[in-house]
């Protein structure tokens, strides 16, 4: 990595485990061969290997292999289990239930198969981000298809209730989707105790390669899909294309890699988390923390610094990756609709980033971005005119704003 | 996006960071944006009895791209008359420190905030 | 198996068609990102610098296929550019009936069939434009089959397509790296293209597009690649595909033609000499440099590639891509290639690494087949020479 760069954004992407790339690396250079050759060695190879890849990933969620499709990734894997259940089945049934802080590719499909006639529940989410079982309950229809709620969000880092989700849809016999993009390796999921149907699964947000991402597809009851890209039939015929076998063997290894150390690793990062905030909080006032304190993943933390522009306090810790909203969204102007949807003000909503804590985050690496936001918060404070109302005690609130 | 080397010099050091007393009659402020945008900008002047800026101060709550702006402003509109001050467009501001069209709203609240103080002052003037 | 004695190489890899070894520069680009979070749409130093490698990959591959003018989508591969364009909202979608099976299987698609020769036939191709004249209509046509490496008259398709209004695209997965292309003087709207037949690595392709065309979306969410194609980009593949694309060698390509061609003179005149029927599907037509698709009739392919697999020689038949049970090819079918034909045809395949050393173990290994064969022929034939008698 580049020099005095400290990566903070391990919710956007992770580097790649370097023990992964060994087991990818021969799939790179000498075992080439497309898995789908069924004539030569090279492809016998390939295919086993992916094989044997399928059967590492279905273990993480308690799946079996053959309920694994391999996939682009994570957006394609949430807009194959979307469209795909909702072509198959659109002629019964045609409600879907999703959440206001679901990640923008389920956002956007749902929004596509409303113009396609079905109608969407976007069910709204209480202040520390979780969806309220009440109301879910209520949502359901007769015409209910699927429920398609995520696991971990990838703003705020809130656990969703799976397990409740997941009984709550069985019992009426509807398919529970989940995107686990930044769950899968960092809290068990269990596809049976939790009733889940689909699941999408990405490598790069896990320690694996980018370029390839899973749709675990239950069997029994059998769920069915219309695919989305036709051709060869690979996949059960549910997504054709060239399979990459380093890729699939990269994703195989992340997972077995992530389930090996994951209470292990899942404890040292809730330690530097707290590191972490506990030094923050200290020297500056007025800092909140988004989302639900304990329903959470330890490695991301939004904060709102009150009062300070978050673009304008990246642009001052140069050298820490962090992020300032979801890394889809941040490079528009508007503030992080995760956050409005929590009941977040605009105005706060613009001073938040996301800190990533992740496998590689290094303790030293903790407690110099924290004191290089402190310095950066201070330095913009004094800057900023609000700040200066703030602590004269006039309600920011209470001006009148030209928007503009 | 890169920032241009003028953006980065003006953030990292801001010239003329700060307040005066806006009670005082010979000081203007204008304060324009909203922070549900993102950006607010006060700027202030301080005019002698020539109609002269003699000195000016901003605090902005923004990207570098308006701090940058705000600050450059204040450079400007020193030693400048009202009516010179007030004829600095949107354009200058952008042109000079080189700005993307994403960026190009933080040259027009520059522009904003030096028409919206020399107008309090004008405003204080007449009473 | 005297022949065998003069051979430097053990192993002959000729499935380019189906995949091709990573070039070492490509894996060189790769490896110096290996360990580097890379997401273009973060907003910090890492995702501006993932963001301009993705740019410049861009304009690699885009003055690879000479369409400069045009723009460029990469997308998972060439099967997802194929779908990326046919899953448009188009009227009618004609290709021919020996395409690909990522467009050859698309519910939509209405097949074109093909003469003797392989060449899409023009003649129907305009009658059915002509019936469909004022509707929204793509032809798609690949601009060289995997299979037998004939080469359509894409020029002339394209004028034709445009002719009657409707539009063109061509999977030009086989073509590139192997002819040279231009994507803008052809006057194509569409083209798809993929990294891991020219030496680059799986996990990426590219939708080529004319300027001012629109391509909706088969996947929403995020504003990837123009929201034409969302999700997180595969910036190392991405990276991959530019540095593949930077090696392209057609004068290679024509030693390789040479050595293909003069390979199949030679072998034309072993078999003539066993007295056997060898034959090249589409050897009168213009054919890619460096596939061939031949065998000699009445033997079975099946057991061919099994022998030549066993010698170390990765051959094959039909398309890769039909995973399960082996199908006979559509692609043979609709050219009205007998069955005897097609039950004992094998493909090879060379690319940027092949050798004539390879070539020439192929050539030694099923020469050596056939000549064993020959002599198991001749004793049963003998045999039953001395029944009869």
């Amino acid at each position: 990595m580049a020099k005095n760069l400290i990566y903070l954004d391990y919710q956007a992407t992770t580097p790649c485990d370097p023990r992964v790339l060994e087991k990818m690396i021969p799939y790179l250079c000498e075992k080439y061969g497309n898995p789908h050759s069924r004539n030569h060695a090279f492809g016998w190879d390939a295919e086993s290997a992916v094989e044997s890849a399928r059967q590492q990933v279905a273990k993480i969620i308690n799946a079996e292999s053959k309920e694994i499709i391999f996939t682009s990734g994570a957006t394609e894997s949430n807009n194959l289990a979307l469209k795909g259940a909702a072509e198959f089945y659109g002629d019964k049934k045609k409600h879907i239930i999703t959440c206001v802080t679901e990640h923008k590719c389920v956002l956007d499909t749902c929004r596509h198969l409303e113009q396609k006639g079905f109608s969407v529940t976007y069910l709204p989410v209480h202040k520390n981000g979780l969806i309220d079982l009440e109301t879910l309950k209520e949502a359901f229809t007769e015409e209910t298809l699927l429920v398609s709620i995520m696991a971990v969000n990838n703003e705020i880092g809130v656990i969703q209730p799976l397990r409740e989700i997941g009984a709550l849809c069985r019992e009426r016999n509807v398919f529970f989707h989940t995107d686990a993009a930044q769950a899968v390796g960092k809290i068990p999921l269990d596809v049976n105790e939790m009733n889940i149907d689909l699941l999408s699964i990405s490598a790069h947000k896990m320690y694996g390669p980018m370029g390839i991402g899973a749709l675990y597809v239950r069997r029994n009851p059998r769920v069915r899909l219309k695919a989305q890209i036709n051709g060869g039939g690979q996949e059960r015929g549910m997504r054709s294309g060239t399979l990459s076998p380093a890729l699939c063997v990269g994703l195989g290894e992340a997972c077995v890699l992530s389930q090996e150390k994951m209470s292990q690793e899942s404890a040292r990062i809730r330690y530097y988390a707290h590191l972490f905030c506990k030094k923050i909080m200290e020297a500056l006032p007025e800092v909140y923390l988004n989302g639900d304190k304990d329903s959470r993943v330890p490695g991301n933390l939004n904060l709102s610094f009150a009062h300070v522009e978050g673009e304008g306090l990246m642009m001052a810790i140069k050298n820490l990756c962090v992020s300032s909203g979801s890394a889809c969204t941040s490079a528009s102007l508007e503030p992080s609709y995760v956050l409005r949807a929590l009941g977040v003000s605009e105005e706060l909503a613009h001073t938040s980033l996301r800190i990533g804590i992740g496998r590689f985050t290094k303790k030293e690496e903790i407690e110099l971005a924290a004191d290089q936001i402190i310095t950066a918060v201070n330095k913009l404070r004094d800057m900023s005119p609000l700040w200066e109302m703030a602590q004269a005690g006039i309600d920011v609130s209470s001006i009148d704003w030209a928007s503009h | 996006m890169a920032y241009n080397k003028k953006v980065i010099d003006h953030y990292e050091n801001p010239r003329n960071v700060g307040s005066f007393e806006s009670s005082e009659k010979n000081v203007g402020t204008g304060l324009v944006g909203a922070p549900s945008c993102g950006d607010v900008m006060k700027l202030q002047i301080k005019v002698d009895s020539q109609g002269l800026i003699i000195d000016a101060k901003f605090k902005t709550f923004g990207c570098g791209s308006a701090i940058a702006s705000s600050s450059l402003v204040t450079e400007k509109i020193k030693g400048k008359t009202l009516q010179e001050a007030g004829s600095i467009r949107n354009s200058d501001i952008a042109n000079e420190l080189d700005l993307p069209p994403v960026k190009r709203h933080c040259s027009v609240l520059a522009e904003d905030a030096i028409r919206a103080a020399i107008r309090d002052y004008q405003e204080k003037i007449a009473k | 198996m005297a022949l065998n004695n003069q051979q430097k190489k053990t192993s002959a890899y000729l499935d380019y068609n189906a995949t091709s070894p990573i070039r070492p520069q490509v894996l060189a680009a790769m490896a110096g990102l290996e360990g580097v979070p890379l997401n273009p749409s973060s907003p910090h130093t890492l995702g501006k610098k993932a963001k301009q490698l993705v740019q410049q990959a861009r304009t690699n591959v885009k003055t690879a296929v000479g369409g400069l003018e045009a723009d460029l989508y990469f997308t998972s591969g060439g099967t997802e550019a194929n779908s990326l364009v046919l899953n448009n909202e188009w009227d009618h979608i004609f290709c021919s009936a020996t395409e690909h099976a990522s467009i050859y299987q698309h519910p939509q698609t209405t097949k074109i069939p093909v003469l003797k020769n392989g060449i899409v036939d023009l003649e129907v191709l305009k009658k059915c434009l002509d019936q469909t004249k004022g509707k929204r209509v793509l032809v798609s046509v690949h601009w060289a089959n995997n299979e037998t490496g004939i080469i359509q008259p894409l020029q002339e398709i394209v004028e034709i397509a445009h002719h009657y209004k409707a539009y063109i695209h061509t999977d030009g997965v086989q073509v590139f790296g192997r002819i040279p292309l231009s994507f803008d003087e052809m006057g194509l709207d569409f083209l798809s293209i993929s990294s891991h037949k020219v030496g680059g690595s799986q996990g990426s392709g590219a939708v080529v597009c004319r300027k001012g065309l629109s391509i909706a979306p088969i996947f929403h969410g995020g504003a990837q690649e123009n929201k034409v194609r969302p999700g997180t980009e595969n910036v190392r593949a991405i990276v991959g595909f530019g540095e593949a694309v930077k090696w392209f060698d057609f004068d290679r390509m024509m030693v390789l033609e040479k050595h293909f061609r003069e390979l199949e003179d030679k072998l034309s005149c072993f078999f003539s000499q066993l007295g056997h029927a060898f034959f090249v599907i589409g050897a009168e037509q213009k054919r890619l440099p460096q596939t061939s698709c031949l065998g000699v009739r009445g033997g079975s392919n099946q057991s061919q590639l099994i022998c030549l697999d066993l010698k170390g020689v990765s051959a094959s038949i039909g398309s890769a891509c039909s995973s399960g049970a082996i199908k006979p090819s559509h692609v043979l079918c609709n050219m009205g290639v007998q069955e005897e034909e097609r039950k004992s045809s094998i493909r090879i395949s060379a690319g940027w690494h092949t050798t004539e050393e390879e070539l020439l173990l192929f050539y030694d290994v099923w020469t050596a087949f056939w000549a064993e064969k020959q002599k198991d022929w001749k004793k049963v034939r003998h045999g039953k020479e001395l029944n009869i008698s």
